[in-house]
C-alpha cells in the first residue's frame, strides 16, 4: 500500500463535519478547529495538515486556526485491570501490524495483547486516533 | 463534544450506490457467504456494476470464495475497494488481520465497522452486496443506524433452528421500517417448505430456493466454475426474478 493517501479520508471527514456544524450554528465563520490525535493511529499530520488546509479552502473555515491536541496510546484490559501507555509502537508492533491499526485502529485487539495477563480483551482509553474535539466559531 | 465524523464520509461515499443490499441470517452457517459471493459475481456478469463487501470482521471468508489470495489496496484519499474484474470491487478486513483471529466486541467492533465504511471509496455502482454477520449484533445494528436505506435479503436453511431465528431477525428489520426484499431458502435437499410457510406468516416475498450442491465445496476459489454450479443457475433465477 502507497503510505499516507488515507490521512485525506480522515481529513474529509472533518472538514465535513465542521462545515455543516457551523451551517446548523448559523455560524458566519469557523475560526478554530481543534482535533486529538491519538498516537494509535499513527497519521502523517504533515499530510493531514495539509489535507485539512485544501479541504477547508473556500469554505465557511477557510480561515480556521487548526490546533492538534496530541495523545499517547492507553489500554486498559478488561480482564486484570491492568492499565497501560504505549509511548512507541515500533517497539512492540511490525511495520506491518502498526500499518493495519493506521486504518482501523481497534485491529490492535489484533497484535497487541495485556502486559500483565496477556488478554486481548482491552479497551483504548485514549489516544485512539483522529477526532473532533472542538469547533469555535462567530456568528 | 460528540460529533463523529466520520459518519459524513459514510454518507457521501456510499451516496452514488443504487442499491445497498445486506444478507442478513438468524444463526451461521447457513450460506450467506456463499449467497453474497455468488450472487454478486452473478450480478457482475450480468453487466452491472457491482461491490461485495465481507462485514464479518470475526470471520471473512468471501475472498477464499473468490479465489483471492493476495488482496492489496490502493490508497487515493482513502482506500478503493480491489477490482476484481473490470466491474466488480470488493471490500473486506481480509488484508489487514490476513487469518489471525479478530477479537473485537461492543464499541471496538462498532467503531472498526464505521472507521472501515469511513475510509472506503466506493464508486457510483448499481449495486453493493454486503455479506453481513450472522445475528443481531452490533455489525447490523450499526448498518440499520448509518445506512438507512439498506435492503435485506434473509438466508435460511429449512432446519426448524434456522427458520425460528431468521423469523427473529425479519421482524426487527420490519420493526425498524426496512426493506426486506425477501427470504432465500438455501441448501435445501428435499422441500422448503418451512422457509415458504415463514413468509406467509410474517407477510414477505419467498425469493426462492437453493438446491444443497455437494459439487460447490470443490468450486470454491473458482468463480468461472462456481458459476457452473446448480447453485449459481438457482441464485440466477432469483438473482433475475427478483433483484434486477
Amino acid at each position: 500500500m502507497v503510505n499516507a493517501m488515507h490521512e485525506w479520508a480522515l481529513a474529509e471527514s472533518i472538514i465535513m463535519a465542521v462545515i455543516d456544524l457551523a451551517k446548523r450554528e448559523n455560524a458566519k465563520e469557523v475560526v478554530e478547529i481543534e482535533l486529538l490525535i491519538g498516537g494509535l493511529q499513527t497519521i502523517d499530520l504533515e499530510i493531514f495538515e495539509f489535507a485539512l488546509n485544501e479541504l477547508k479552502k473556500e469554505t465557511i473555515a477557510k480561515n480556521a486556526k487548526i490546533r492538534f491536541v496530541k495523545q499517547k496510546p492507553k489500554f486498559k484490559c478488561n480482564v486484570c485491570g491492568y492499565e497501560w501507555i504505549v509511548d512507541d509502537l515500533n517497539k512492540v508492533l511490525s511495520e506491518e501490524e502498526i500499518e493495519s491499526i493506521h486504518f482501523i485502529p481497534e485491529l490492535s485487539h489484533v497484535f497487541m495483547k495485556c502486559p500483565k495477563c496477556g488478554s486481548n480483551d482491552f479497551d483504548i482509553v485514549e489516544g485512539r486516533g483522529v477526532l473532533l474535539k472542538g469547533v469555535r466559531i462567530v456568528k | 463534544m460528540s460529533v463523529d465524523a466520520r459518519i459524513y464520509r459514510i454518507k457521501k461515499t456510499l451516496g452514488g450506490i443504487k442499491n445497498i443490499i445486506g444478507v442478513v441470517s438468524g444463526k451461521g452457517g447457513v450460506g450467506k457467504t456463499t449467497i453474497s459471493a455468488v450472487m454478486s459475481l452473478i450480478l457482475s456478469v450480468k453487466g452491472y456494476s457491482v461491490g461485495l463487501l465481507d462485514l464479518d470482521f470475526h470471520g471473512p471468508s468471501c475472498h477464499t470464495i473468490l479465489g483471492i489470495k493476495d488482496l492489496e489496496y490502493e490508497e487515493e484519499k482513502g482506500i478503493n475497494p480491489y477490482r476484481i474484474t473490470k466491474n466488480l470491487y470488493f471490500a473486506s478486513i481480509y488484508p489487514f488481520v490476513k487469518d489471525e483471529y479478530v477479537p473485537l466486541r461492543g464499541k471496538a467492533l462498532s467503531n472498526a465497522l464505521i472507521e472501515f465504511l469511513s475510509i472506503l471509496n466506493w464508486r457510483k455502482i448499481d449495486y453493493l452486496i454486503v455479506d453481513m454477520p450472522p445475528g443481531m449484533g452490533d455489525i447490523l445494528l450499526d448498518i440499520v443506524r448509518l445506512i438507512p436505506n439498506s435492503k435485506f435479503i434473509a438466508v435460511t436453511t429449512n432446519s426448524v433452528l434456522s427458520i425460528q431465528t431468521v423469523g427473529r431477525l425479519i421482524k426487527f428489520i420490519i420493526d425498524s421500517r426496512l426493506e426486506l426484499q425477501g427470504i432465500i431458502a438455501n441448501m435445501i435437499r428435499n422441500y422448503d417448505t418451512r422457509a415458504r410457510r415463514l413468509a406467509e406468516e410474517l407477510s414477505v416475498n419467498f425469493l426462492g430456493s437453493v438446491p444443497f450442491d455437494a459439487d460447490y465445496e470443490n468450486t470454491i476459489g473458482n468463480p468461472q466454475s462456481i458459476l457452473g454450479t446448480k447453485l449459481a443457475s438457482a441464485l440466477k433465477e432469483i438473482v433475475e426474478r427478483h433483484i434486477t
